[in-house]
């Protein structure tokens, strides 16, 4: 009960965050130069033209009175429509979702796959060469560009070798295997970072939780030390990590967006992109309401897993 | 002077590169063509893409956005590769005495691809249709529909317009999106847009469509032309990273890219055909002759000479591009020759004309340059080279919602804007958008383009005084600096030799006739 309190409370308190979200939005695009009217009227239109697409789309209604009809639409589960495309903006963004949402899970698989044992060799190795070598590799990780390794990973491991496609999405439905081929290389290029930070948040948190009085105890019990760093090492050291993943998370959906341009991967990333260039206002806004709503999600249910890991928080 | 040098230098240093590129580039990338495959899908990377496929939607007036479109849609006016009128969907058309009726007869035998069949009752529905759009449709078919008055269905094998004022422009826009005929099942309840479904009589019908993303497409096998050697499946895919559509092409994923021509010295060392189209397509700058520095021919003159276009080619076309001062393509019947030694490269008379314009220090421009990187580079190549003489050119830095801010001056800003220019299906198009007193809120450079204009649109396609009177036009542009040109823009493709034949330069458009390419056997 305390539970579902706790989760009701959270979800109440996001809806002005969201709203906030969708203002400070709103605000910035109206703030940048540029004619929606004139884009949504193409190439070469006439002065009348750009004025019957700017009476058409509200847009020469007072800016609050734009909002509120946003707003209203969204309460009412209505993203809007596209100016350009003239799709609704929530079927736009659920067909792009899937791309980055994968994506995005691929690089936190790899970003955990590789920075966990990495962490805890290098916390157990503490000072030796091979800690060093980890501190300098994750180091390069954390500075190295995505765009950079995305381009050397595709001139060496799609076409040097040949090894994975270099562009292009598949869909899971269409073709789980060429889905799961053409998803490596550009959740390699975003895990590679996440791997990195999160290697040395593992190797920190880790260092600091086998000192501890009960590692000593469980030692001296005779625990061999796989079972003491699983049981006893990891579970501990894991609030700083699953802190510092989430904080990755919202990284990873904003490195999408260049990481979907050089694998050709139009996602939600693309998407945004797109509405830009062309002021498409109802989509960014609902690209903007979708990943804060993701953010928060993830934030949520990071906060829920404090609980998990640590019981004196969930008591709390 | 001295920055100029060094570039010159430069590119000096770069000559055999540039060269190697340019002639590897200019000639035909195979030999002897393989034959066609049948069974083989063609899978094209391009840099541009599709919001919908709806060819009366305005997002699809782009010359660049018709690649997909032409593969759906039949025109009733077909436009060769020189972008003269030919037989599509209409065998046959004639206009009355004045000019007021253009009358077309129809192909007989074709269906769209939901099996309707094609006929003046289909045109007449295609044309009302467009009629009510007005100016929701894009600036093409609002420009063709604005000069239609009644749209009569004679017989079921012939249409007649009727026009409000006299046009002999008629077979030309037809020959574009205008002319694109739609299944009259699609048309129901008002579709446009996203909301159209897309069927029309093309070479391809859609299997599928992905706003901006990709459209697959399967061959029309009841194609009234035929569809020998025709690829089974044609799709069409937008990367708008130019390394990624390469990358495509190197790794397999596609047959054939549009790729960038700074990429074509590395498509040819991967052991790519690359293959240059010239277009009627050309890097622009359109002056805004309202406002008092550039309104003054003597400083337009100035710009004219202080620009090296020879070098802004070699070093930013890769042999993709030659300098020219006219809107058409060497290759083009609309191109005066003559033209291109008006202008040549002299700093020291550009100083000179700028003096007896009345600015003997110099004069400040106000540039709108979009923010994109190969506007950028252009832009600021041409900015060193008219520093060197005197106009200190300011970007004023802005993106393409923003290009209006040129066709509504404010005060200081905007003397001169770069365009990307794809060309017209009708040369008269052209000047009509480019320099005509219409397209802008500023007078012509002189009245006669005015009057040329109205004269060449009371000419039909056919009559041969046209030519004359577009040639003038250009001339006049030329002359007048209405204009200026900096160099013509190709599209440049790569793909494996031998898989890709039949993608000639095609004129009317910024797009080639991608719909008629063939993939060569062996290939996938």
């Amino acid at each position: 009960m305390t539970t579902l309190l706790y989760l009701f409370r959270r979800i109440l308190s996001s809806i002005p965050i969201l709203v906030l979200v969708g203002l400070i939005t709103f605000l910035l695009i109206h703030l940048t130069p540029g004619d929606p009217a004139a884009v949504v009227a193409g190439d070469n239109a006439t002065q009348e033209a750009i004025e019957a697409a700017r009476h058409r789309l509200g847009l020469d209604q007072p800016f609050l009175v734009q909002f509120w009809h946003w707003l209203h639409g969204v309460l009412t589960g209505d993203l809007g429509t596209s100016f350009t495309s003239g799709r609704p903006v929530l079927s736009l963004i659920f067909d792009r979702l899937p791309i980055t949402l994968s994506l995005t899970a691929g690089s936190t698989l790899i970003g955990l796959g590789i920075s966990v044992p990495l962490g805890v060799f290098a916390a157990i190795r503490r000072g030796s060469w091979m800690d060093r070598a980890t501190i300098f590799t994750t180091s390069l990780g954390i500075a190295a560009p995505e765009f950079f390794i995305g381009l050397l990973l595709v001139l060496v491991v799609a076409l040097e070798l040949g090894w994975l496609p270099a562009t292009g999405y598949i869909p899971f439905s269409e073709d789980p295997l060429e889905w799961l081929l053409r998803l490596v290389l550009p959740s390699l290029t975003l895990g590679v970072g996440v791997a990195a930070e999160l290697a040395r948040q593992v190797r920190g948190a880790m260092i600091d939780v086998l000192a501890r009085d009960y590692i000593q105890t469980a030692r001296a019990k005779g625990l061999s030390t796989l079972s003491i760093i699983i049981k006893h090492g990891l579970k501990n050291a894991a609030i700083p990590v699953v802190t510092v993943l989430g904080l990755q998370i919202r990284r990873l959906l904003g490195g999408a967006v260049i990481v979907e341009q050089i694998f050709a991967m139009n996602g939600v990333g693309s998407l945004a992109v797109r509405a830009v260039f062309l002021r498409d206002l109802p989509v960014l806004l609902g690209v903007a309401l979708i990943t804060a709503i993701i953010v928060l999600l993830v934030n949520l249910i990071v906060d829920m897993s404090y609980g998990y890991f640590d019981p004196k928080v969930r008591q709390a | 002077m001295q920055m100029i040098n060094k570039r010159r230098l430069r590119m000096r240093n770069l000559t055999p590169w540039l060269l190697a590129a340019a002639l590897c580039g200019i000639q035909p990338a195979v030999a002897a063509d393989p034959p066609p495959n049948p069974n083989a899908a063609l899978i094209y990377f391009d840099a541009v893409s599709n919001q919908t496929l709806d060819p009366q939607e305005p997002q699809n007036n782009s010359s660049f956005a018709q690649g997909v479109l032409m593969a759906v849609y039949d025109s009733l006016v077909r436009l060769d590769a020189s972008g003269e009128p030919r037989p599509g969907l209409a065998t046959a058309w004639h206009y009355n005495e004045d000019l007021t009726e253009f009358t077309m007869t129809l192909r007989h035998g074709v269906t769209f691809h939901d099996g309707t069949a094609f006929n003046a009752a289909a045109v007449g529905r295609n044309l009302q249709r467009s009629l009510a759009l007005g100016n929701r449709a894009g600036a093409a078919t609002f420009e063709t529909t604005s000069q239609i008055a009644a749209v009569d269905v004679v017989n079921d094998d012939t249409i007649r317009l009727k026009l409000k004022a006299p046009s002999g422009q008629m077979p030309y826009l037809l020959g574009g999106q205008a002319g694109m005929m739609i299944s009259p099942a699609a048309l129901t309840n008002g579709a446009f847009g996203a909301t159209l479904t897309p069927v029309g009589t093309g070479p391809y019908r859609v299997r599928s469509f992905d706003s901006n993303v990709q459209t697959l497409t399967t061959r029309n096998d009841a194609y009234w032309e035929g569809v020998e050697g025709r690829p089974a499946a044609f799709e069409h895919h937008f990367a708008s990273e130019a390394r990624a559509r390469l990358n495509a092409v190197r790794s397999g994923q596609a047959s054939l890219a549009l790729i960038e021509p700074r990429q074509i010295p590395e498509a040819k060392a991967a052991g790519f055909a690359v293959q240059v189209n010239e277009k009627n397509s050309t890097w622009e700058i359109g002056l805004n002759l309202s406002h008092e520095t550039v309104g003054k021919l003597k400083v337009r003159q100035a710009i004219m000479h202080a620009i090296d276009r020879e070098a802004l080619a070699d070093a930013l076309g890769f042999g993709a591009s030659r300098p020219t001062v006219q809107y058409f393509a060497a290759s083009s019947p609309w191109a005066v020759p003559a033209l291109e030694a008006m202008y040549p490269f002299d700093p020291d008379k550009a100083r000179t004309l700028l003096a007896e314009a009345g600015y003997p220090k110099g004069v400040d421009i106000s540039w709108l340059l979009l923010n994109t990187a190969e506007y950028k580079q252009l832009g600021e190549a041409v900015q060193a080279m008219l520093g060197d003489v005197g106009i200190r050119v300011k970007f004023d830095m802005v993106d393409v919602s923003q290009y209006t801010l040129f066709r509504r001056p404010a005060p200081g800003r905007g003397d001169v804007l770069m365009v990307r220019w794809g060309g017209r299906p009708d040369p008269l198009q052209t000047f009509q958008e480019g320099i005509g007193s219409k397209a802008a809120p500023w007078p012509a450079a002189v009245p006669e383009i005015d009057r040329l204009i109205d004269q060449a649109r009371g000419m039909t396609p056919s009559d041969p005084q046209r030519t004359k009177v577009i040639h003038r036009l250009g001339q006049l542009a030329t002359e007048q600096v209405a204009h200026v040109t900096l160099m013509t823009r190709s599209n440049v493709y790569a793909y494996r030799p031998g898989c890709i034949t039949n993608l000639p330069p095609y004129l009317p458009t910024g797009n080639d006739r991608i719909n008629d390419t063939r993939v060569g056997m062996g290939c996938k």
